[in-house]
């Protein structure tokens, strides 16, 4: 009896709920669960300050840009900064080295933070865990200005690391690997891979931990070894997730960050590596062009969303509707 | 209880949020005002004390910070410019890089932060500085430069100047310098120059040679294209260090690019006369010719190309850093690996280490070049400056031959002292000083800003010193025979040299928006293609490739370009 009545007071509520419209349901939402509204208080202000605010901005793409004369008073010019770019003799080799450069990096470094969380997650040994967890950890930490320093002592073609070894080994040739138009992206992809491996497999890892031991359990009992668990129970659970980072990826694939690419840069290697945001910090901020700069950006972001949209629709078509962001 | 702690959190979250959103930045000296262009400053200090006898000045100085300079503040210079100028000098710190330091200008600019009254030494290009000028963040200075709109009434005010600009410049670089200080269209003046004629610091590329290795191996002095490659093939054969590898000798190296490290060119130059700077070489008929695009300069790279290929160009000449460059030349091991290294002496072998006893200045044969005396168009009065005629004669201040000499050596009596007269400097010019200590331009220094970071001057005197023999290291008076012989080496040659560029081409705003994307892409494509010819990417014997190069030229537009080059260099010579 008891049981029917707790039921029809939430049958109730629940008809309450249905009946209260707009303000009195947030109203009612909000005193319930005050404290996390207020704590929704600061990223949304963020939000709004630093991405909806200077949206407001983009108009100086149209515009030849002086700050002297201001947002409005400077001269309109229409498209001519994005003309001035399809006008640069090398602007395709800028959209193909960044596309190359990010593909790459989705296609290698993608899957190996989950093969690195499903092998620590199935490590039953948890000081070796803890240890290994730790390790590909710290990588993260180093900032870009060391991690290229690293790479450029460890190449070095006379007294890096890489030419000591070879000579211990006997081998005579010494390649000049950071002035190397073919292995520029492999060192910037991999370098990458290993400094972001570890860091990239928390949400990874999370999700595997949340994976019910019953579902392992059952497996079990019908004789599926480690491997068979980890392909039929564990990959499907953190699916969802692995979706969800991937649309998030496909987001930002236009956008190579500037600063290592940029570092690593050379008069041999510029052929692959003058990407999109490198000019754009050379013409747009260095050379204080911020029109061309905003120009370019927004071509990017134009194309950032486009892929966005047609990869979540591709997701949620192979998914049956399951697997998209939207 | 719960709900109290997450009240607290977020309480500090929002505080830090909004100290975030802090505008005031901890480095920067002086408060910003209210808009970018609104003048505030140089203001007079504001003394507490009722009886201060006598109110002083402030001048804000932005200035690219020195790693060799160990406090600007306290600095022996910075001492010196103030009692000399009555000035107070705050100092508005920007990055050590030029790059970098552009683009924090940049940036400082578009977020309508105050500028300091002055940017000192600071290498944005004419580009730039014109636009920024033409904004309205520098200040036109042609009213303090000339009497009248005509230019031809030189003004009493930068008579320091014009006295200084005609008694040490020739004719020809005098209208050099001050057509690339005037903007041709409309007469603007945004730019205070550095100028100066000393040789070492103006030299394209200065070449060295391990004198140690051509003795073991009984050769004799490169002097023509055809020894140097025989010499190069000698140090990359027979081992000339005598460790048993012969592997590990580099016979020719340097930093391509930067301060007297421009490889290629003094390659380029042995074969044809080549200013990478200018580009345009002008013919018999009076004609100009983008020199990139000659048979001779094919030729050139081809030779470069061989040497790449055979391993005796380095090809770490293309990305080798400063340190790891003296790494080579001077390592601490005390066995040099490097046959010829080509670049600013200073720069490229560690100061102190004798290893630098085996290498002696090389001469040279071709072409001997130099940047032009009219060195660095790279400082500003901006329109934040509330004092332009005070800053306008703080800066003048620093044109004299005293202020030059300071700036560059040091304090008088602790660091130099004036040469006996009728003795000679160590380039064989009569002697105006005799240095005691280096430390004050070579080293960390508190008594200079450090050459790179000098005071705006008229450099005649850089070179017309004596080193204290008994007050010097033997390092340094081994790097000063080094660089006598070089200079004496440069000099011959330089005479021998018949300059065919074009000089400095100044466009107007109309000619620079007409051909801004064709001389853009036509540069990067040449620039480009020079490497990838010398290191093979593109195969410089291959008569298609280089059809293609030609053709591929053409179709960016450089015949408009050469078209309107050929009309202003005519303009010029007028």
């Amino acid at each position: 009896m008891a049981k029917l009545e707790r039921k029809m007071q939430q049958y109730s509520l629940v008809l309450t709920s249905n009946r209260k419209k707009g303000w009195d349901l947030f109203w009612t939402r909000f005193k319930k669960n005050w404290q996390l509204h207020v704590m929704m208080i600061l990223p949304v202000v963020w939000i709004i300050m630093f991405h909806y605010i200077p949206i407001y901005g983009i108009q100086i793409a149209f515009r030849e840009y002086s700050n002297y004369y201001g947002m409005w008073g400077s001269e309109y010019v229409g498209f001519l900064k994005l003309a001035k770019f399809f006008g640069n003799y090398k602007w395709s080799s800028y959209v193909v080295n960044t596309l190359s450069i990010s593909l790459y990096s989705l296609v290698a470094g993608f899957p190996t933070p989950i093969i690195l969380a499903l092998i620590i997650h199935v490590n039953d040994r948890k000081i070796l865990k803890k240890i290994t967890q730790n390790v590909s950890y710290i990588p993260h930490f180093i900032s870009t200005v060391v991690m290229v320093g690293i790479l450029i002592r460890i190449f070095d073609q006379y007294t890096g690391l890489l030419a000591s070894f070879n000579r211990l080994l006997g081998i005579t040739d010494r390649p000049n690997l950071m002035a190397n138009v073919d292995a520029f992206r492999h060192i910037y992809v991999w370098s990458g891979i290993w400094q972001g491996m570890g860091w990239s497999t928390i949400l990874y890892i999370a999700s595997l931990s949340a994976v019910s031991e019953e579902l392992h359990e059952a497996a079990r009992i019908d004789g599926a070894n480690r491997l068979k668990r980890v392909w039929h129970v564990d990959i499907p659970a953190i699916l969802p997730v692995i979706s969800i980072q991937l649309i998030l990826r496909f987001g930002h694939i236009m956008s190579v960050g500037y600063e290592k690419v940029y570092l690593m840069q050379n008069s041999v290697n510029l052929p692959v590596s003058e990407i999109i945001s490198t000019h754009v910090y050379k013409r747009g901020i260095q050379d204080g062009d911020l029109s061309y700069g905003a120009a370019v950006g927004l071509m990017n972001t134009f194309i950032n969303t486009t892929l966005v949209v047609l990869v979540n629709w591709i997701t949620t078509k192979l998914t049956d509707g399951e697997g998209g962001l939207f | 209880m719960k709900k109290w702690l997450v009240m607290l959190l977020a309480a500090v979250l929002a505080a830090l949020l909004l100290a975030g959103c802090n505008g005031e930045q901890g480095t920067q000296p002086v408060e910003p005002g209210p808009s970018g262009n609104e003048s505030q400053a140089p203001t007079e200090t504001q003394d507490e004390t009722p009886d201060a006898p006598v109110e002083r000045k402030t001048i804000t100085i932005g200035i690219c910070q020195n790693t060799k300079v160990e406090d600007y503040d306290n600095n022996g210079f910075t001492k010196y410019l103030e009692e000399l100028t009555g000035y107070d000098i705050v100092f508005d710190y920007f990055a050590t890089r030029s790059d970098d330091a552009k683009t924090q200008l940049s940036t400082r600019i578009a977020g309508g932060e105050r500028l300091p009254d002055i940017l000192y030494r600071f290498n944005i290009g004419s580009n730039i500085y014109t636009e920024y000028g033409r904004e309205g963040y520098f200040e036109d200075l042609q009213e303090y430069f000339y009497d009248d709109e005509d230019h031809t009434i030189e003004s009493d005010k930068a008579e320091i100047f014009w006295t200084r600009l005609h008694e040490n410049f020739s004719e020809e670089d005098q209208a050099t310098a001050l057509r690339r200080m005037t903007d041709q269209e409309d007469g603007a003046m945004y730019v205070l120059p550095r100028l100066e004629t000393s040789p070492v610091d103006t030299m394209q590329f200065q070449p060295y040679i391990n004198q140690t290795w051509l003795d073991k191996l009984g050769l004799d002095m490169p002097h023509d294209v055809d020894s140097l490659y025989e010499v190069l093939k000698a140090f990359r054969e027979r081992d000339p260090n005598g460790n048993g590898d012969k592997t590990d000798e580099i016979p020719l190296i340097g930093i391509e690019g930067g301060l007297g490290g421009r490889v290629l060119e003094w390659l380029i130059n042995m074969f044809m006369y080549y200013d990478s700077n200018n580009g345009w070489n002008v013919g018999a008929d009076g004609q100009i010719v983008k020199a990139e695009t000659t048979d001779t300069y094919r030729k050139a790279l081809q030779f470069i190309n061989k040497l790449y290929k055979e391993d005796l160009l380095s090809s770490s000449t293309f990305n080798i850093g400063g340190a790891a460059m003296q790494g080579l030349t001077t390592p601490a091991s005390g066995i040099p690996v490097v046959g010829i290294f080509v670049g600013h002496l200073t720069l490229h072998v560690e100061i102190g280490n004798m290893t630098l006893k085996n290498y002696v200045a090389m001469p040279y044969w071709g072409n001997a070049i130099r940047t032009e005396n009219l060195y660095s168009m790279d400082s500003f009065i901006t329109s934040d400056c509330e004092d332009v005629d005070g800053a306008f004669e703080f800066m003048m201040k620093g044109y004299t031959k005293e202020v030059s000499i300071r700036s560059r050596y040091g304090e008088e009596g602790v660091d130099w002292v004036a040469a006996d007269p009728g003795t000679t400097s160590y380039v064989g010019t009569p002697a105006e000083i005799k240095v005691k200590n280096e430390g004050a331009f070579a080293g960390n220094t508190t008594t200079t800003w450090n050459t790179v970071a000098a005071t705006i001057l008229i450099d005649a005197e850089g070179e017309q010193v004596q080193f204290d023999e008994d007050a010097m290291d033997e390092w340094t008076l081994y790097k000063r025979d080094i660089f006598s012989q070089l200079v004496k080496n440069f000099k011959e040659q330089e005479a021998k040299t018949v300059k065919i560029s074009t000089g400095t081409l100044v466009y107007t705003e109309d000619e620079k928006t007409t051909t801004e994307q064709v001389r853009s892409n036509c540069s990067n494509y040449i620039s480009q293609h020079k490497t990838w010819f010398c290191n093979g990417t593109k195969d410089p014997y291959d008569d298609a490739t280089w059809a293609k190069y030609l053709a591929e030229l053409d179709g960016y537009g450089l015949q408009t370009w050469r078209t309107q080059a050929q009309l202003i260099y005519e303009r010029q010579q007028k």
